[in-house]
């Protein structure tokens, strides 16, 4: 009795998360005419890809995409580089202040930038960061609080005595980061990349905030102009909405195969 | 954990001085710029009437403050930020909790398949999900209303009624945040030592009892925690209702940081807006301290305690 009720909750459970998937997956092979018809269908009958044909063939999509990719890649590394730096001193150093500024980075990290949302925007304005690639990947840098909190018990759990041999051959702190605690902790630092990348993927409310070009788009943002202006071209917007899912399933793979549990649960 | 358990836990570092800031030094100094200063702007901003109607900017003390008490579409929208976060607490919390009880005891295969599929929602940015369950949502060709049409029933416009808008916000949220919940509250249960639960089954201790006396006070530290990552992504869900109602229909979705939007770029009142982004912050700040007040999920995230 009790196997059957948990039976029937996992069911429900993988019904709800499934669902929306497969309605939009539905809805990207659908004809157009058969997307607003009723009854609606819910396999496609018959199949077509010819909106992920029109989607693919769209030079604005190939924009989107390219532009995602550059700040997704550059504001990741900047963060990945910062957090990781900080994440070095707070993880293998006492010093006094050390809890404060573990304080500061994790209330910036949980407070997130949508209060002050006026003054990020003059802030831009002012230093010419509107509609500007560079704006995106400076602000999304941000999120490098992340990296700090992946990462700093991560380091932590390095043994010391690596760090004094590096240390006797004559390192300075910089050179016991990059040539002892970062090729021997790649995975984690990787696992924080990934992590940060997928974020940057996938934000739309800062590109919102900062871009009306549409050659400065970033993939969400023109996901929410194609869903605006085509008002009945849901076809077109699953299609590339698909697509939009596609970088973050890859790396979900290679998180799965770098084990980032083990990274997280040591962090 | 144990690994770390034999090593020095204060590894010597006897010329460290100002090394370890100046480590911290980048990171920090990037994210007073590009976090503090919007932060300390947006205060400024807030004792000023800055507005694109008026030239000119003034000193008004607290007056934005004062005016925000009494607009009722400012009120309305803390009442549904309230209401969005305590019901996407409350769901999410409960769901991930029941998932992962159920999941504990599956087999390995089981629960590596689920496992994977909990994680499926994480691969859509919050737009893409929202503009799915809008979808869904919408009358006549939405999913939902084609199950409901097979079943007898006619169409419901479920974003057009403002009871059911607001549901449909709280489902969107629960099918972003509930498989989170229930990986996070999945690895507490998991590191129960067994002979712990072993003890209490020859004790006599089964079912409810098991769970209130045994279970739960070795995962209070992570519930709360759980509680604190849903509230804060449920006071932040901008582009949830963003892209799903509009703050629709009328105001009866909107939350605050959507109206924080509406008043900087339709209404282009930035002093007003920063008032009122102010008032959200502090909630943040609230839920924020309310947590980490309860001592266990302070010593969760102290600098170097296990988690």
């Amino acid at each position: 009795m009790k196997r059957a009720m948990e039976s029937i909750l996992l069911l429900i459970l993988a019904a709800f998360i499934l669902l929306p998937i497969f309605w939009v997956l539905s809805t990207s092979l659908k004809p157009s005419a058969d997307i607003y018809r009723l009854p609606a269908e819910w396999i496609p009958r018959p199949a077509t890809l010819v909106h992920y044909r029109d989607v693919v063939a769209d030079p604005r999509v190939h924009r989107y995409i390219v532009n995602s990719l550059v700040v997704a890649l550059s504001s990741s590394l900047l963060a990945t580089l910062l957090g990781a730096l900080a994440a070095f001193g707070i993880g293998r150093y006492r010093f006094a202040a050390r809890s404060f500024l573990l304080g500061t980075v994790l209330l910036v990290h949980l407070c997130p930038n949508v209060a002050s949302m006026a003054a990020l925007y003059r802030m831009a304005s002012s230093l010419n960061l509107l509609n500007s690639l560079l704006g995106l990947v400076l602000i999304k840098g941000a999120g490098l609080g992340l990296a700090v909190w992946l990462l700093k018990g991560y380091f932590e759990s390095l043994p010391a005595s690596y760090e004094e041999m590096a240390r006797m051959d004559g390192c300075g702190p910089l050179g016991v980061f990059f040539r002892v605690v970062l090729p021997l902790r790649i995975r984690g630092v990787l696992v924080a990349a990934l992590f940060l990348f997928a974020q940057s993927w996938k934000s739309f409310f800062v590109p919102l905030l900062l871009v009306t070009h549409e050659d400065r788009m970033t993939l969400p943002l023109g996901i929410y102009q194609f869903a605006g202006e085509h008002g009945f071209a849901m076809g077109k917007v699953c299609a590339v909405s698909v697509i939009s899912l596609l970088p973050p399933l890859l790396l979900l793979v290679f998180l799965n195969r770098l084990g980032w549990e083990s990274v997280r649960a040591r962090g | 954990m144990k690994a770390r358990a034999s090593l020095p836990q204060h590894p010597a570092h006897p010329r460290a001085g100002l090394t370890p800031y100046l480590l911290v030094l980048p990171a920090l100094a990037y994210l007073l710029f590009f976090w503090g200063y919007p932060t300390l702007y947006a205060i400024g901003l807030s004792l000023t009437d800055a507005s694109l109607s008026r030239s000119g900017v003034q000193f008004v003390g607290l007056d934005n403050y004062l005016n925000l008490w009494r607009d009722p579409v400012f009120l309305v929208s803390l009442r549904n930020t309230g209401v969005l976060l305590a019901g996407s607490v409350l769901l999410e919390v409960a769901a991930g909790l029941g998932v992962a009880l159920v999941l504990v005891r599956s087999s390995t295969l089981k629960r590596g398949v689920l496992t994977t599929l909990l994680l499926l929602p994480w691969l859509f940015s919050p737009l893409v999900s929202a503009l799915t369950w809008r979808w869904i949502f919408q009358e006549p060709f939405g999913l939902l209303n084609a199950v409901l049409r097979e079943a007898g029933i006619s169409g419901i416009p479920w974003l057009a009624g403002p009871g059911s808008a607001m549901g449909a916000v709280l489902v969107a949220s629960l099918w972003q945040g509930a498989g989170i919940s229930a990986l996070v509250i999945l690895a507490a249960l998991r590191a129960i030592p067994s002979s712990m639960l072993d003890v209490s089954l020859t004790d006599g201790a089964a079912g409810w009892k098991r769970f209130r006396y045994v279970i739960l006070p070795q995962i209070r530290g992570v519930l709360l925690l759980d509680c604190l990552l849903v509230g804060i992504k449920s006071l932040g869900a901008f582009t949830l209702v963003f892209a799903l109602t509009g703050g629709g229909p009328g105001y009866a979705t909107e939350i605050l940081a959507s109206y924080v939007y509406r008043l900087t770029f339709f209404h282009h009142e930035p002093g007003y807006a920063s008032a009122a982004g102010i008032c959200l912050a502090l909630l943040f700040l609230l839920l924020v301290s309310l947590v980490f007040m309860q001592r266990k999920a302070a010593t969760l995230l102290r600098p170097g305690a296990e988690r």
